[in-house]
């Protein structure tokens, strides 16, 4: 798949994954129990899909660079 | 005394390194207000993160996690990290077309695609209108944070305008360059100090494992997915997290960043970096603001705001609470400065230049931005003079009214038919909707139970894609 081609898929990937964290999915992480630091272990969900966000980034934005740039 | 003197080494820097900038600048709109648009990766990295965290990441973000909790870090942190695909996205698309037209401003940039002048005021006006209160956030929490750290020696409006002087002095003698120079000190502080910070107040608490639950004992509710008081149903959550991603990018001072590296790929190496900084450095403010509860447990609307600068004088040793304030400063300023100039380059060049005074030589094109620098300055001051709510209200308000630009934006970016009338009204309509929805004259049932924006977005972006699908209208600007 064309990067250019992906931008729609990856604007939808996006809107589905705000509205699924946006639910009570996640309640198999028990909101009582706490974790390492003393912090739910939801935080800890949340830190991780954030290395996911630079995936997409590094997926996407490197390759979709212009020649433009003189690199 | 020693606050006094860390303070004032911090701002006599400040004022050497914006000398600096001075020294190396050329009086140019494209030197004064882009760099010359000639940054580098390191330097745009610091610049863009210390631009967008701003008083509301050390205050604002310490005041709701004592308020709503951990649910708030959650919230934030993934919310700002989709900002970095905007990076990529409409910082790319954006970067290519001002390297090619060699746009200074956001609405220079519209205006040109569009062929339309009064779709570039419009578009203008509410980046101006909607920024301002955010400015004002700037000298609010500088206030704050002085009066506290010195035990009210320096009252709240003294040490807002006290820094807000300083600030204007650098940046309006280097501009952009005085700015980024500043960033990087600015933000690399940041980084540091509010590790420091978060590690002394858990420290002295009992570690970060016992005082958490310490907290957890006595306010569970702050550990809980939906936070204190149910503060984040699905429907706000949803909201507020798609606030951020399409108001960020629309920050004047943040979308003017897309325009002054050297090369694309510097966006990306930001872009890359940014989710990993916010997945560590927003949980030190919030942790200290849930914190708070075991010092101050008793903290009402605005007061929670001010949390963070309590809870150092309370735990932290005078030196390292100094050094902290000096860091939270450090985000006031990068912020405030990255906003005046922005704010100035608009008002100057599509405002003055634009339509009254069309063909100024480029150096006089610059000292009317200096002056109007220091005009925004004294309004951001104004408002903050009597702070009208709590930093996180402020921000909502203002950020809404600029996401109203997201639909016109990606428009011009990437549509080649787009209707430039039918973007006009669906700015001129969603910022109506706002002000309607603000003051209780449209019925909240509308938002279905979402924050206005999410009607506000749908109903521009349906504006223009009708009115884009009905007339199409080929842009004017380079085709790619």
């Amino acid at each position: 798949m064309t990067v250019k081609r992906s931008r729609p898929l990856i604007a939808a990937a996006m809107i589905a994954i705000l509205f699924v964290l946006s639910q009570d999915y996640w309640t198999w992480a028990d909101p009582v129990a706490l974790s390492l630091f003393g912090l739910p272990r939801w935080v800890y969900l949340f830190a991780a899909l954030q290395g996911g966000v630079s995936i997409v980034v590094l997926w996407y934005g490197y390759g979709n660079t212009t020649s433009k740039d003189g690199k | 005394m020693i606050s006094f003197v860390i303070v004032g080494v911090y701002l006599l820097f400040m004022l050497g390194v914006g000398i600096v900038g001075y020294r190396k600048s050329q009086s140019t709109p494209d030197d004064f207000f882009l760099a010359g648009r000639a940054v580098g990766p390191v330097v745009l990295f610091f610049t863009l993160i210390a631009t967008n965290f701003s008083a509301f990441f050390f205050l604002g973000f310490a005041g709701a996690g004592y308020r709503i909790g951990y649910s708030y870090y959650a919230f934030q942190s993934f919310a700002t990290a989709l900002v970095s695909v905007a990076i990529v996205f409409i910082g790319g698309r954006a970067w290519q077309l001002a390297n090619e037209r060699k746009y200074v401003t956001p609405s220079e940039l519209i205006g040109d695609r569009f062929a339309h002048t009064p779709l570039k005021l419009v578009y203008a006006a509410v980046m101006v209108l909607f920024t301002i209160p955010y400015l004002a956030i700037q000298p609010i929490g500088a206030g704050y944070l002085l009066a506290e750290l010195t035990n009210g020696a320096i009252p709240y409006f003294g040490g807002a305008v006290l820094l807000t002087f300083c600030m204007v002095f650098y940046v309006s003698l280097g501009g952009m360059r005085s700015v980024a120079l500043t960033d990087v000190f600015q933000g690399a502080m940041m980084f540091v100090l509010m590790v420091l910070a978060v590690v002394f107040v858990a420290s002295a608490l009992g570690g970060f494992e016992v005082a958490n639950t310490r907290v957890f004992g006595v306010r569970p509710e702050l550990f809980s997915r939906s936070g204190g008081s149910d503060f984040f149903t699905p429907a706000r959550w949803f909201s507020y997290t798609l606030l951020y991603v399409v108001s960020v990018p629309m920050f004047p001072q943040v979308f003017m960043r897309f325009f002054i590296p050297k090369t694309q790929r510097s966006l990306h190496h930001v872009a890359l970096l940014y989710p990993l900084v916010t997945a560590t450095l927003f949980l030190g403010p919030v942790m200290i603001g849930v914190l708070g509860h075991l010092t101050f447990p008793m903290l009402e609307g605005t007061q929670s705001d001010q949390i963070l600068p309590m809870m150092l004088t309370a735990h932290a040793p005078e030196w390292l609470g100094a050094l902290v304030m000096v860091g939270a400063l450090a985000a006031f300023m990068s912020t405030m400065d990255s906003q005046l100039l922005a704010l100035s380059s608009i008002v100057t060049r599509d405002i003055f230049v634009g339509r009254a005074n069309r063909g100024m030589p480029l150096a006089n094109q610059v000292r009317v931005g200096r002056i109007v620098i220091i005009l925004l300055s004294l309004v951001g001051l104004a408002v903050a003079y009597r702070p009208p709510s709590t930093i996180f209200d402020i921000a909502t308000e203002a950020f809404t009214g600029l996401a109203v630009l997201f639909p016109t934006t990606v428009a011009a970016l990437f549509w080649r038919t787009a209707n430039p009338t039918s973007c006009l009204v669906s700015i001129l309509v969603g910022e109506s909707l706002l002000v309607g929805f603000h003051y209780g004259w449209l019925p909240s049932f509308l938002t279905f139970g979402f924050l206005p924006l999410i009607p506000i977005l749908v109903t521009s972006t349906a504006i223009i894609v009708i009115g884009s699908a009905v007339r199409p209208v080929n842009l004017r600007a380079s085709e790619h």
